[in-house]
C-alpha cells in the first residue's frame, strides 16, 4: 500500500501522467485508490498534440494498469520519509 | 402470490379461451387457472415461515398443502397451454439465434425467433412491460428461462414447448441409461463424484450433512446426479465435447481450488418432484453412476456431486458444445431453484438462472427463494412435466404431499449447499471460458452469466463484509420466506440508501487494521505537513473526517461476523473481485536476490531498522552496542566505518536526541579517537567529495549542538583524545578533522570568555583552563609549518574549499592570538603569506563574487589575528 499512501499525498498536485499508449495527460490529481486508478482534472495532452480527441475532454479516470510513469512535483515528496516509508514496507513483508 | 407480486385477489377463475395467450403477458394480473390456488397455499405456508434448516415437518404441511391442490380445471390445461405441438415442430435450437444475438453483447438483442417458438413469450418481470415491450419480454421469456432479476414468475408456457423436451428428455434418459456404462474419464475429479450411493471420505469434512444423501428411500427420487447432466450433455456431441469439457475442468480445477466460499443452504430440489413420481425412479441409482468427468468441471474433489450440480455444468458448456446439444440440456427439467440469498459466490444466480433455463417455461420458477416457493408454482405443470427427466429427482420432497418420501431438510441443505458449489465452480467455468475465447460473447450461456453475476455481486459483497447474514438473504425482504431474488439488497430495504451501503463496502476494503503500518507515509507526511501549516481549512478538515469514517467503519466491520480472512482470501467486491494477496501486496515484478547483501551493511540496516522502531514507538531505547563496545582491535572500527557509508551518516543525527549524554559521550569519544576510520578524514585533503558534504551536514550538527553544552573538561578531554590518537596534521587536512578542531576550539574559547555560564556551568576552573592552553600548545606546535600545507593544492581551485579552510584558520588564528603575544598569528600568517597576497589580489581586481568572498575570508582572517589591516592594506604592503 505503499504506493496508494504516497500518491495520496500527492492529491491536489499538479501530474504528469504517462500512459502505456504513449499519451501523456497532465493534470491535477484529484484522486487514487489502492489500485493505482487515476482520476485527474483539468487536463490537457503534453508533448504533442497528436491526440486531438482529447480536447474536449477536461477530466478523466485512467485505469492503473495503463500507467507508465508518473511525473510528480519534487518539492511535494519527502524523501527521507519515502525512504523510511519504504524500509518499514520491506521489513514488513519479510 | 404476493412474493410473486401478483394479485392475490381472486379474479373470477376458469379463465375462457382467449385467457391463455393474454394472460402471460401481464405480470400484475391473477394468473388465474389451477396455479393460483397452489400459490395462495405456498403464501399460507409462507406465512409460518419456512425454516431452510429443516425443523420444519414438511411433510405434513406437504400433504395438507398437496391435498388442498384443487384440481378441478385441469381440463383445462390443454386450453390454457396451447394445444399439442402449438406448430412449434420439435426440433428446437436454442442457441441458433442466441449466439448471434449475443454476439452484439447485448442482452436484449437475444434473438425474437427463440421466443417465437416458445409459442408464449414468459410473463416479464413484474411491473414493467406492457404489450409494448413484447421483445424485450420474449427475450426474457427463451428457453434459458428467467429474467435475472428473478422476480418474474415463470408462467405456464404451452404444452407444444414442453412436449419436445419431454421427448428429448427421453431420449436424455435413454442416453443415460446406456451411457453409465461407459467407461468413465480418470480425472482428478473423479473422486470427487463418485457413484450417488458411495460416500467418499473426503467429503466429510465439508459436508457431513450429506450423509443422509445415500438414505433416500429407494422408491424416492434421488436428486438427479449431478453427473448424470454431464453426461447426457456429452453423449448428446459425442466425445469431442467430453473432450472439451475434460480439458476445461482441469484447466480450471487449480482456479477453483482455493476459492471455496463457504456455501450456503441451496435451494432444495426441483419442482418436478411430483412428476418424478411418475418418471422412471429406477433410472436414478443407475443415472447416479454417469460418468462424472462431466459433472463437474469445476468442483473441486471435496464438492459432493449435487444433482442440482448438474445443471449448471451442461448450461455452461452450451458454448463449446455443438449448438444441437444444449437442446438436451436445457430442457432438463428441475433443479430446484436456488435461492441466491443463499447462494455464496457468483454462481449462486447463475446456478439459478441456469436451473430456470434449464427448467423451462412449464416450471415457472420464480424467485429462488426457499426450497417450497417456486416449486409450487410447478404443480399445475406438473404431469406435463413428468417425462422431463430423472433430473428433476430428489430435493424438497417434502415439501410436496404426493412425493413418496422425501429427503430431510437436511438432505435438501446438503443439496443446495452442493449446488451453489457446483454453481460456483460452474461461475470460474465459465469465467476461464469466457478467457478462453475472449470474443466469446457469442455465447448465450456466458451473458447470461455476466448479467447474473453483477447481481450477485452485490449480496456478495454484503456477505463478505458482514453488513448481511445468511438467514436475511435467505428469508428476502418480507422475512416471511423466501422472495423474490434481489441479490441481497432487499434486507435493507427503506432503512438506509444504497449508496451508503455500496460505500460501506468500498470503505471496508479500503480501511486498514493497522493505519500507521500500511499507509505509513501519508499518515507521517500529513502530521508534517499540518504541523509545518497549521491552518485548518476545510480541505484539511475532510481527512479529518475521513480517519473518524474510517474508524466508524472499523468498528462496524469488527462487530459484524466477519468471516476469518486469510491472507489468500479471494473477496467479492462492488469494484470486483479482490484478492487480499494482491491488494496488499502485490505480485513483485522484480525478485531481488536477498542474499546479495554486502556483509557491511547489515550492522547499517540493523541499526536502521532499530532507529525506525525507536521512532515508531517512541521509546529510548539505547543503542551502545552500535557505540564503540565492538572490539576495538578491529579495523576499520565498526562505529566510524559505519559512518563511512552514508546511510549511517544520514541515521546518525536520527538516533542522536535517543542517547543519553553518557551514551553521546561515550559516542563522541569513539569517534574521535577512532577518526582513523572515517572515510571523510581518510580522503586527499582538498578532495570536494559527496560523503563530505554529507558529513558536514549530517554528523557535524548534532555534534556542535552536543559540544556547545559540555563543560570545560570534556572539551579537554575531547582535545586530548584528538591529539593522542592522531597526527594533528593529517587530521587538519581533512574538512572533517578541521571541524572536530574547530568545533572544539570554539567551545574551549567561549567557555573561556564565560559563556559558560548561560548554561548553568561556573567558569572553568584555572586546572582546566591550563590545560586547554597546554593542548592547544601542543595543538599549534604540531601544525606549526604545515598551515600552508592547510590550504588545498593549487589544482584544487574551488574556492569553496578555500572559504572553508580560511574559515578553519582564521578560527585557529584567532584562538590562539588570544592566548598568545601574537606569536602563533604572526607565524600563521607567514606561512599563509602568499595565500593570502594572492587572494588578496584577487579579490581586490575582480568582481567574482567567488574571488570577493575569498577577500572577505582573508579579511576576516586578518581581522582574527588581530593585527588590524586588511587584505587591501596587505597587499600595498
Amino acid at each position: 500500500m505503499l504506493f496508494y499512501s504516497f500518491f495520496k499525498t500527492l492529491v491536489g498536485q499538479p501530474v504528469v501522467v504517462e500512459l502505456k499508449n504513449d499519451l501523456s495527460i497532465q493534470g491535477i490529481l484529484v484522486s487514487v485508490d489502492q489500485f493505482l486508478n487515476i482520476k485527474l482534472d483539468d487536463i490537457r495532452v503534453t508533448d504533442e498534440k497528436r491526440f486531438p480527441h482529447m480536447m474536449s475532454v477536461k477530466n478523466c479516470f485512467i485505469r492503473g494498469s495503463v500507467v507508465r510513469y508518473v511525473q510528480l512535483p519534487a518539492a511535494a515528496v519527502d524523501t527521507a520519509l519515502l525512504q523510511d516509508a519504504t524500509r518499514r514496507e520491506n521489513a514488513a513483508e519479510k | 402470490m404476493s412474493f410473486f407480486g401478483f394479485d392475490t385477489s381472486q379474479p373470477p377463475r376458469r379463465g375462457g379461451p382467449g385467457r391463455g395467450s393474454g394472460r402471460n403477458n401481464d405480470d400484475d394480473d391473477e394468473e388465474g387457472g389451477v396455479g393460483s390456488r397452489v400459490d395462495e397455499l405456498l403464501e399460507e405456508k409462507f406465512k409460518f415461515g419456512v425454516d431452510l434448516n429443516g425443523d420444519n415437518d414438511g411433510d405434513e404441511d406437504a400433504d395438507a398443502l398437496a391435498a388442498a391442490i384443487d384440481n378441478d380445471d385441469d381440463e383445462l390445461n390443454d386450453e390454457t397451454f396451447g394445444g399439442g405441438d402449438g406448430g412449434a415442430g420439435t426440433d428446437f435450437d436454442f442457441n441458433a439465434g442466441a449466439s448471434a444475438a449475443f454476439a452484439s453483447n447485448d442482452f436484449f438483442a437475444q434473438p425474437l425467433n427463440l421466443s417465437q417458438r416458445a409459442a408464449s413469450p414468459i410473463s416479464p418481470a413484474k411491473g414493467s412491460r406492457g404489450p409494448s415491450n413484447q421483445p424485450a419480454a420474449d427475450v426474457w421469456a427463451s428457453p434459458f428461462g428467467k429474467s435475472p432479476s428473478g422476480h418474474s414468475p415463470r408462467t405456464q408456457t404451452p404444452s407444444s414447448s414442453t412436449a419436445p423436451k419431454m421427448m428429448s428428455l427421453e431420449e436424455i434418459e435413454a442416453q443415460m441409461m446406456a451411457g453409465r456404462n461407459q467407461p468413465q474419464q480418470s480425472q482428478l475429479q473423479q473422486q470427487s463424484f463418485p457413484p450417488y450411493q458411495q460416500q467418499p471420505p473426503h467429503n466429510q469434512q465439508h459436508f457431513p450433512p450429506h450423509q443422509p444423501h445415500q438414505q433416500f428411500p429407494p422408491g424416492f427420487m434421488p436428486p438427479p446426479n449431478p453427473q448424470q447432466f454431464p453426461n447426457q450433455f456429452g453423449q448428446r456431441g459425442g466425445s469431442a465435447e467430453k473432450r472439451i469439457m475434460s480439458m476445461m475442468k482441469q484447466k480450471q480445477q487449480q482456479q477453483q481450488q482455493q476459492q471455496f466460499p463457504p456455501h450456503q443452504h441451496m435451494m432444495g430440489v426441483p419442482p418436478h418432484l411430483q412428476s418424478f413420481q411418475n418418471g422412471p425412479p429406477g433410472q436414478f441409482p443407475p443415472n447416479f453412476q454417469q460418468p462424472q468427468h462431466m459433472g463437474r468441471p469445476n468442483m473441486p474433489p471435496n464438492m459432493q456431486f449435487h444433482p442440482q450440480m448438474g445443471m449448471p455444468p451442461p448450461h455452461m458448456m452450451g458454448g463449446p458444445l455443438p449448438p444441437g446439444s444444449p437442446a438436451h440440456i436445457h430442457a432438463r427439467p428441475g433443479f430446484g431453484p436456488v435461492p441466491p440469498g443463499m447462494l455464496q459466490g457468483p454462481n449462486g444466480p447463475l446456478l439459478q438462472n441456469q436451473i430456470f433455463n434449464q427448467q423451462g417455461p412449464p416450471q415457472g420458477l420464480n424467485g429462488p427463494q426457499g426450497p417450497h416457493g417456486p416449486q409450487f408454482g410447478n404443480f399445475p405443470s406438473s404431469p406435463r412435466n413428468g417425462p422431463q427427466g430423472p433430473m428433476v429427482g430428489g430435493g424438497p420432497q417434502q415439501q410436496q404431499g404426493p412425493s413418496a418420501g422425501s429427503p430431510s431438510d437436511l438432505q435438501q441443505d446438503e443439496m443446495l449447499r452442493n449446488a451453489q458449489e457446483m454453481a460456483q465452480q460452474q461461475h470460474q467455468m465459465q469465467q476461464q471460458q469466457q478467457q478462453q475465447r475472449p470474443g466469446g460473447r457469442g455465447d448465450y450461456g456466458q451473458m447470461r452469466y455476466n448479467n447474473l453475476q453483477a447481481q450477485n455481486n452485490r449480496k456478495n459483497v454484503l456477505l463478505h463484509t458482514g453488513f448481511s447474514n445468511d438467514e436475511n438473504l435467505q428469508r428476502g425482504a418480507t422475512g416471511k420466506g423466501p422472495g423474490p431474488f434481489d441479490g441481497g439488497w432487499s434486507h435493507q430495504s427503506n432503512r438506509t440508501p444504497r449508496w451508503e451501503t455500496i460505500a460501506k463496502i468500498q470503505i471496508a476494503q479500503l480501511v486498514s487494521e493497522n493505519p500507521l503500518r500500511d499507509d505509513f507515509y501519508y499518515q507521517i507526511y500529513s502530521q508534517f505537513r499540518s504541523g509545518e501549516g497549521n491552518v485548518s481549512t476545510g480541505g484539511a478538515n475532510w481527512k479529518q473526517n475521513i480517519s473518524e469514517m474510517q474508524a466508524q467503519m472499523k468498528k462496524l466491520i469488527e462487530g459484524k461476523k466477519m468471516k476469518p480472512k486469510g491472507t489468500t482470501l479471494a473477496m467479492e467486491g462492488a469494484l470486483g473481485k479482490i484478492s487480499l494477496t494482491s491488494v496488499k501486496n502485490p505480485r513483485k515484478l522484480i525478485q531481488i536476490n536477498q542474499a546479495a547483501k554486502e556483509v557491511h551493511a547489515v550492522p547499517t540496516f540493523s541499526l536502521y531498522s532499530c532507529v525506525l522502531n525507536i521512532e515508531m514507538l517512541k521509546r529510548r531505547q539505547p543503542d551502545p552496542e552500535d557505540f564503540g563496545t565492538e572490539e576495538d582491535e578491529q579495523l576499520p572500527h565498526p562505529f566510524p566505518y559505519f559512518l563511512s557509508y552514508s546511510k549511517g551518516k544520514r541515521v546518525f543525527p536520527r538516533i542522536i536526541p535517543y542517547l543519553t549524554p553518557d551514551q553521546m559521550f561515550s559516542a563522541l569519544t569513539t569517534l574521535f579517537s577512532r577518526a582513523e576510520s572515517l572515510d571523510v578524514c581518510n580522503m586527499p585533503a582538498g578532495s570536494q567529495d559527496e560523503a563530505i558534504d554529507l558529513f558536514i551536514s549530517t554528523v557535524i550538527p548534532p555534534l556542535v549542538s552536543f559540544i556547545s553544552e559540555v563543560p570545560l573538561q570534556v572539551v579537554n578531554a575531547f582535545m586530548r583524545i584528538l591529539l593522542e590518537r592522531h597526527n594533528m596534521v593529517w587530521l587538519a587536512k581533512s574538512k572533517a578533522g578541521l571541524a572536530f578542531l574547530a568545533l572544539l576550539l570554539s567551545r574551549a574559547e567561549i567557555l573561556k570568555q564565560g559563556g559558560g555560564t548561560q548554561q548553568g556551568l561556573r567558569p572553568p576552573a584555572a586546572d582546566d583552563l591550563s590545560l586547554w592552553t597546554e593542548l592547544y600548545n601542543f595543538l599549534f606546535a604540531s601544525l606549526q609549518g604545515n598551515f600552508a600545507a592547510i590550504f588545498p593544492p593549487a589544482l584544487a581551485d574551488d574556492t569553496v574549499v578555500k572559504h572553508t579552510t580560511s574559515i578553519h584558520l582564521a578560527v585557529l588564528g584567532r584562538y590562539g592570538c588570544r592566548r598568545h603575544e601574537c606569536r602563533p598569528p604572526r607565524v600563521l600568517l607567514t606561512e599563509v603569506r602568499d595565500k593570502i597576497f594572492e587572494t588578496s589580489r584577487r579579490g581586490n581586481s575582480s568582481e567574482d563574487p567567488d574571488d570577493i568572498r575569498a577577500l572577505a575570508n582573508v579579511n576576516l582572517f586578518l581581522n582574527a589575528l588581530g593585527l588590524g589591516i586588511d587584505a587591501s592594506q596587505l597587499a600595498a604592503m
